[in-house]
């Protein structure tokens, strides 16, 4: 389905089928989710220290003062509200709301992509090809890789719920650094997903070979 | 490097006539012209290479203690025994990302032994241009210093000195960054400290003195010609 060109002679981009075009823009909207995820998880990450730094720094000034009483048998004083503690915690929880709100989204686009691939399967009962839409993906492969960026953050969101729920009540610093880095470095997301999205991208020819 | 040669029974010959020592001191006086205007950059290269290679260091190092919490940590009695799969995943993702940097430190190293072999090339030119000419010069004339000009020998001794200060130092540097490894976590934390131990053997200012050296003998060396006449 080519557009006549101008008469100038200048080509024009085919125009795409209603379901290509859909295909499309959800690669684009893929892009666009995973930057924001990444910006997100910066931030959170920068949060989650500011977090753990403030707790090791609690536990040192009650080392101190335990020290300085001279009273090992003595209550340990309570637990002072920290307001800025409080704030990172608010933070965070801000954060990772966002978050779910993009894992919904790429949760979303898995389930049009499928409905793209069922309307195709109905089509192809009835008799019409099946060729790939753009160079050489068949359409339930797009399904098949929005389905698995799409477990791989809901996997990760998971984990960040947890971080999100204990970092500011753990008192072990070795868990402290284990929730840091769990955060920072995205177990979940298989380093796979980067390839998985270009592919996307080249395939739907957002970037260029 | 070679020792500086100088042809034997120079002393006991007729001294070579003034218009040739003047013209071979003119040619090798050009050639540590050309070696100075080469040398500043250089050294701004290797300055910036070193100072480029403390952040990976520094982020290896906040890595190492990450990854030994992580394996001093009893996972099953933490919140996170809910992903049994997650110790295994976190290790691979922190090996990666050593990795990443490991191959900044490789970049860094290639930048360096860029800077040696250019000036270990650089110094051999010179000393070969020396050796060339040294017949015309004369003992004498290679030795004699002025008031304010460092001896040719001087000069020379200088490249010396700058090429096995480079050469020295990169081995070091060299040796230091093969010896990282995520088999030796405790090593890999202190990193940092023993980069700076490194850099400290060699604060001394070998190239900033040879650089005035050069430039002394370069501004002035006509009167050790003139000299050479008397």
């Amino acid at each position: 389905m080519a557009a006549k060109s101008p008469g100038d002679g200048t080509p024009r981009r085919p125009v795409l089928p209603a379901s290509a075009r859909k295909i499309k823009d959800n690669a684009a909207d893929w892009h666009n989710l995973m930057m924001k995820w990444e910006r997100l998880n910066d931030n959170g990450f920068t949060t989650a220290n500011k977090i753990v730094n403030i707790k090791i720094s609690e536990q040192f000034q009650d080392n101190k003062m335990e020290i300085a009483c001279d009273n090992p048998g003595s209550e340990k004083p309570a637990p002072k509200y920290s307001e800025e503690l409080d704030n990172c915690c608010e933070e965070l929880l801000e954060t990772l709301k966002h978050m779910t709100k993009i894992q919904l989204k790429m949760e979303k686009l898995t389930s049009t992509t499928k409905a793209i691939c069922d309307l195709e399967a109905f089509h192809h009962r009835a008799g019409n090809c099946t060729a790939p839409i753009f160079h050489t993906w068949p359409t339930p492969y797009f399904y098949e890789v929005s389905l698995k960026l799409s477990e791989m953050y809901k996997k990760e969101l998971q984990l960040k719920q947890t971080i999100v729920q204990e970092i500011a009540h753990s008192a072990d610093q070795d868990l402290m650094m284990v929730y840091l880095s769990s955060w920072l470095y995205q177990p979940y997301i298989e380093n796979s997903s980067k390839l998985l999205l270009e592919a996307m991208l080249l395939e739907t020819r957002h970037r260029r070979c | 490097m070679h020792p500086i040669t100088a042809q034997r029974g120079a002393m006991t010959e007729r001294p070579p006539p003034v218009r040739c020592v003047a013209m071979a001191m003119a040619a090798l006086a050009a050639a540590l012209r050309a070696w100075l205007a080469a040398a500043a950059p250089r050294d701004a290269a290797w300055r910036e290479a070193l100072a480029r290679c403390a952040p990976p260091l520094c982020s290896l190092a906040a890595l190492a203690a990450q990854m030994r919490a992580a394996k001093r940590l009893p996972w099953g009695s933490s919140a996170l025994g809910a992903f049994p799969d997650l110790a295994e995943r976190l290790w691979r993702k922190q090996r990666g990302a050593a990795e990443a940097l490991l191959e900044q430190l490789g970049s860094r190293r290639a930048e360096l032994r860029t800077v040696r072999d250019a000036v270990g090339a650089a110094g051999a030119a010179v000393v070969r241009l020396y050796e060339e000419r040294a017949a015309e010069l004369g003992l004498e004339v290679v030795l004699r210093r002025g008031p304010r000009c460092p001896s040719l020998a001087d000069a020379l001794e200088g490249l010396q000195d700058v090429e096995r200060y480079y050469r020295r130092l990169y081995l070091e540097i060299k040796l230091f960054l093969f010896r990282i490894s995520c088999d030796s976590l405790a090593d890999m934390e202190t990193l940092p400290q023993s980069w700076e131990r490194i850099l400290e053997r060699y604060k001394g200012h070998v190239v900033q003195d040879t650089l005035l050296k050069i430039s002394l003998f370069v501004d002035n060396q006509r009167e050790l010609c003139s000299s050479a006449g008397s």
